[in-house]
């Protein structure tokens, strides 16, 4: 087997679609649609629209109608002078870019998405449209560029102290230089990265990172390093269990043995592989496996069998539709017919191959004409300038003596324009600078204003909400120390009556005023609890909330699953009463409205945000709809989640459920 | 004879439990406290046998003096005494070390029933508190049915088929829009949520128990 071909076996990955996600986002593109056509010009509609380009651009097949969706949106936002919404239509133009082969374009929106990142101080996002531009130059096969932008990437995240995202950057690099044939930097970087995830124990990615280590070694030729190294993840994935990555190791293995001529070796590691791929049911491999064995056993001269596993393995690519692994069947088909000396088959396998291979030309020749029209406009770019620079030594030689004097004069007046020159250029300069200071102070003033409005809005709110919790756990008090004390005192004394009763009928009246007494008891806390929970206030949100849904459980037989994670921490008072009123009200709406059986609830602490996540089982509903509707469960639902100043996000789809997201700064949590 | 005190704010409460006891020849009320810093103090002061502890008091309330108790006087017994009939109230007093949990609407002989019990090494529960613990689970635990049926989010499905598609943490933050980390503690969680080491415990597990739609 050739180099080229593991290789490329090794580092492409194929991504298939479903058909059945395809048609659950063709209805959410729809409902979109619809919705757009009746909200007002507004920042809302500016988000629906780009929840809309983003779904077109992941069927992958809408395109087209995503660009024109993210036209819209631009323009909108460039109306409402909505700098995110300009943000966000650059990113999809790049992504729509990146998808359509379309690389300079991409290059260019990302660039302006970076820059709009950048000025709010998200390197994280900053990180992200780095990494597509770092991709499509890869694509492009400028790998310097795509170094470079990585090693911008990899700044972010020293910075940001994120040890798991630098191993993978690292190891990004380390596949980039395989690409440039940079071998020794490569292995560099591998190891680096390895050093990282053994540090984090990460063990997957540390034989992720060996797998990596071996494939240099085996294109520099140095097959025992090569062995070693597969051995070594090899063993990490045994540890593990990772039966697919058993499979990869062996497979490399086998390609290894292979080349180092040992053909009885290597078909035991192919034919090992191929086992366990048939064990685990990966179609897609388990052609590759059968292609991989025939190959061997067609090396070693047994071109019956390998016949038989070419077959197989045509078989399922042809089921999966997977042509680069249907090409390499027949290919390696016609070739064991011809040993055979079995020339019609030889030809007719020959035949299908060139069909299958145009077919791949096709799918990938619009991005390679792209590809080879940029190499070759930078190509001519640059024999322009060796034929200038060529030509202009000719003819300088020939006459350099003649224009000797000429070209002096010639030099004072170039100078004494390019004096002239800058100094205009620096006058105008200036006079940009002040207008871009003025435009500048201007929009700090706009942005000031807004903040300003919107503090008062947020203050509004505030007050609002606090106000009403203050009132509620004054009540809840209220109940406890003053009535409840009253009524809890009256019944003690009045039990003692109990054995001074003679009169027979003052016995049933006795009992009578007790249950009743008793019923008043429970009635006071019962609206004590229900007006203020005494767990949250004692004891935190992740208590309070597991009494509300054992009551759930037991009074509307939902089976509720809470789950929390990390939440050992108490927050302060009002935020843990937000929130618990908040899934509350999830809750209550899930009952109310849901028709759901099962829910879960579940509170993640995920580095520097608060996650809660509320998912039912029911005929869910139209989020759009009913946003702007403004159901009175939603709105409450909307304006705490404000308070909190988190982000909400409803995805609901008829007939399967709802599930809702929020996600909180912790900062915000815990700050008096 | 039993020496009891008092920790309760209310002193209407004080004098109504003081009432109770008041004919008892083997009781003896012998201090009060108004809060929980007061009880504490108390303590270590007298010979106590049983402390009747309200959860609800300023400065202190009885969920943190009832820890102190445990930590400090290991041998003096505490009946819980309080409104609150919540399932997790109930739980953190007896995880505290508490041997009884009454309501305060309690009658005469229940709360010399309540003293006697607990006076003689064993726990006592008002009714109601008995039906509480009886229907509601421990906390910290995962309950019911979910405990064999561990249930996953949609989102966590989606980053798990990910997954088993061999996509990287790059590529599914990348394809999901969502940062690499939350990626990571979406994964971490789950493995937890699922009780497995790593990621290829995670896909058997995932796929034994059909947990993907």
């Amino acid at each position: 087997m050739r180099r080229g071909q593991f290789i490329i076996g090794c580092l492409v990955f194929f991504i298939f679609f479903q058909a059945s996600a395809l048609a659950q986002n063709q209805e959410l593109i729809d409902s979109l649609k619809n919705v757009i056509a009746h909200q007002p010009d507004d920042t809302l509609k500016i988000k629906t629209m780009n929840a809309l380009t983003w779904q077109l651009i992941i069927t992958r097949r809408q395109t087209e109608l995503a660009r024109q969706y993210a036209d819209s949106g631009m323009l909108l936002s460039e109306k409402l002078n909505y700098p995110f919404g300009i943000a966000k239509s650059h990113y999809y133009y790049g992504v729509i870019g990146r998808l359509e082969g379309d690389y300079y374009e991409a290059l260019n929106h990302f660039d302006q998405y970076n820059t709009y990142a950048t000025n709010r101080g998200d390197s994280v996002n900053v990180a992200n449209g780095l990494y597509h531009m770092a991709v499509i130059n890869s694509f492009q096969g400028n790998y310097e560029t795509s170094l470079d932008l990585h090693y911008r990437i990899l700044k972010i995240y020293e910075k940001e102290q994120d040890e798991y995202s630098i191993a993978t950057t690292l190891n990004s690099i380390g596949i980039i230089h395989f690409r440039m044939k940079n071998y020794d930097e490569a292995i560099k970087h591998y190891n680096q990265a390895i050093a990282i995830m053994t540090k984090l124990e990460e063990e997957i990615d540390i034989a992720d990172g060996l797998h990596n280590l071996g494939n240099v070694y085996a294109t520099m030729g140095q097959y025992d390093e090569a062995i070693t190294y597969y051995n070594r993840a090899l063993a990490i994935d045994e540890k593990l269990d990772n039966e697919w990555g058993i499979a990869y190791q062996k497979e490399n293995l086998g390609l290894v043995y292979s080349e180092k001529g040992n053909l009885r070796q290597a078909l035991n590691y192919q034919k090992e592989a191929l086992e366990i791929r048939k064990a685990l049911g990966q179609k897609k491999e388990i052609a590759m496996s059968n292609n991989k064995v025939g190959f061997v056993l067609s090396e070693m001269n047994q071109n019956q069998q390998a016949i038989g596993h070419f077959l197989e393995g045509a078989r399922i690519a042809k089921e999966i539709g997977s042509n680069p692994d249907l090409k390499d069947s027949y290919e390696f088909l016609s070739r064991a017919y011809a040993k055979l000396g079995n020339y019609k088959k030889a030809y007719e396998n020959h035949k299908q191959y060139s069909h299958v291979q145009d077919s791949i030309f096709n799918q990938t020749s619009a991005q390679q004409i792209n590809e080879l029209k940029a190499r070759y406009e930078a190509e001519k770019r640059e024999r322009e300038i060796q034929l200038l620079t060529s030509e202009k030594k000719i003819q300088g030689a020939e006459i350099a003596q003649q224009k000797a004097i000429k070209n002096a004069f010639i030099m004072g007046s170039i100078l004494l324009l390019i004096l002239i020159g800058v100094l205009y250029a620096a006058y105008k300069n200036r006079i940009q600078a002040i207008r871009l200071i003025n435009k500048q102070k201007q929009e700090i003033n706009d942005q000031k204003i807004k903040e300003l409005e919107n503090n008062q809005k947020l203050f509004a709110l505030d007050a609002m909400i606090s106000g009403q919790e203050a009132e509620r756990k004054r009540i809840a008090s209220d109940l406890h120390d003053g009535l409840g004390v009253l009524l809890s005192t009256a019944q003690m004394h009045f039990n003692s009556v109990d054995n001074k009763i003679d009169h027979p009928n003052g016995v049933a009246m006795y009992s009578k005023a007790n249950a009743l007494l008793d019923e008043a008891c429970i009635e006071v806390r019962k609206i004590a609890h229900n007006m203020m929970p005494g767990s949250l206030l004692k004891l935190g949100l992740v208590p309070a909330l597991n009494d509300l849904c054992e009551k759930l459980r037991k009074e509307d037989e939902l089976e509720i699953s809470l789950e929390a994670f990390e939440m050992d921490k108490r927050f302060k008072e009002t935020a843990e009463i937000t929130i618990y009123r908040l899934i509350q009200e999830m809750l209550n709406n899930v009952i109310k409205h849901a028709q759901a059986s099962e829910v879960i609830v579940q509170l993640m602490n995920n580095n520097g945000n608060v996650n809660i996540t509320v998912e039912d089982n029911g005929i869910g509903f139209n989020v759009y709809e009913a946003l702007g509707s403004g159901g009175m469960g939603l709105k409450s639902i909307e304006s705490r989640v404000k308070y909190l100043n988190g982000n909400l996000n409803i995805m609901s789809e008829q007939g399967k459920g709802t599930s809702v997201t929020v996600e909180i700064d912790k900062k915000v949590l815990f700050k008096e | 004879m039993i020496n009891i005190l008092i920790a309760e704010d209310h002193q209407m409460m004080v004098d109504g439990i003081k009432a109770m006891l008041a004919n008892e020849p083997a009781i003896r009320v012998v201090a009060e406290a108004s809060n929980g810093i007061e009880a504490l103090s108390l303590l270590e002061k007298n010979d106590i046998d049983i402390v009747l502890l309200d959860i609800n008091m300023p400065v202190l309330d009885g969920v943190e003096t009832s820890k102190k108790i445990k930590a400090l006087y290991p041998m003096v017994k505490v009946i819980a005494l309080s409104m609150y009939d919540e399932g997790a109230l109930i739980y953190s007093m007896l995880k505290n070390g508490v041997k009884g949990y009454i309501l305060k609407n309690i009658g005469k002989e229940r709360l010399l029933e309540a003293i006697q019990t607990v006076y003689d090494g064993e726990n006592y529960f008002s009714d109601h508190v008995k039906d509480t613990l009886m229907t509601s689970m421990q906390p910290g635990k995962t309950k019911s049915s979910s405990e064999f049926m561990v249930k996953l989010t949609r989102r966590e499905k989606e980053i798990i088929n990910l997954i088993i598609d061999e996509y990287t943490t790059a590529e599914i933050a990348e394809k999901l829009f969502i940062s690499e980390k939350t990626v990571e503690t979406h994964r971490k969680h789950v493995l937890q949520k699922l009780n497995v080491r790593n990621t290829a415990g995670l896909v058997r597990t995932v796929i034994q128990k059909g947990l993907l739609d």
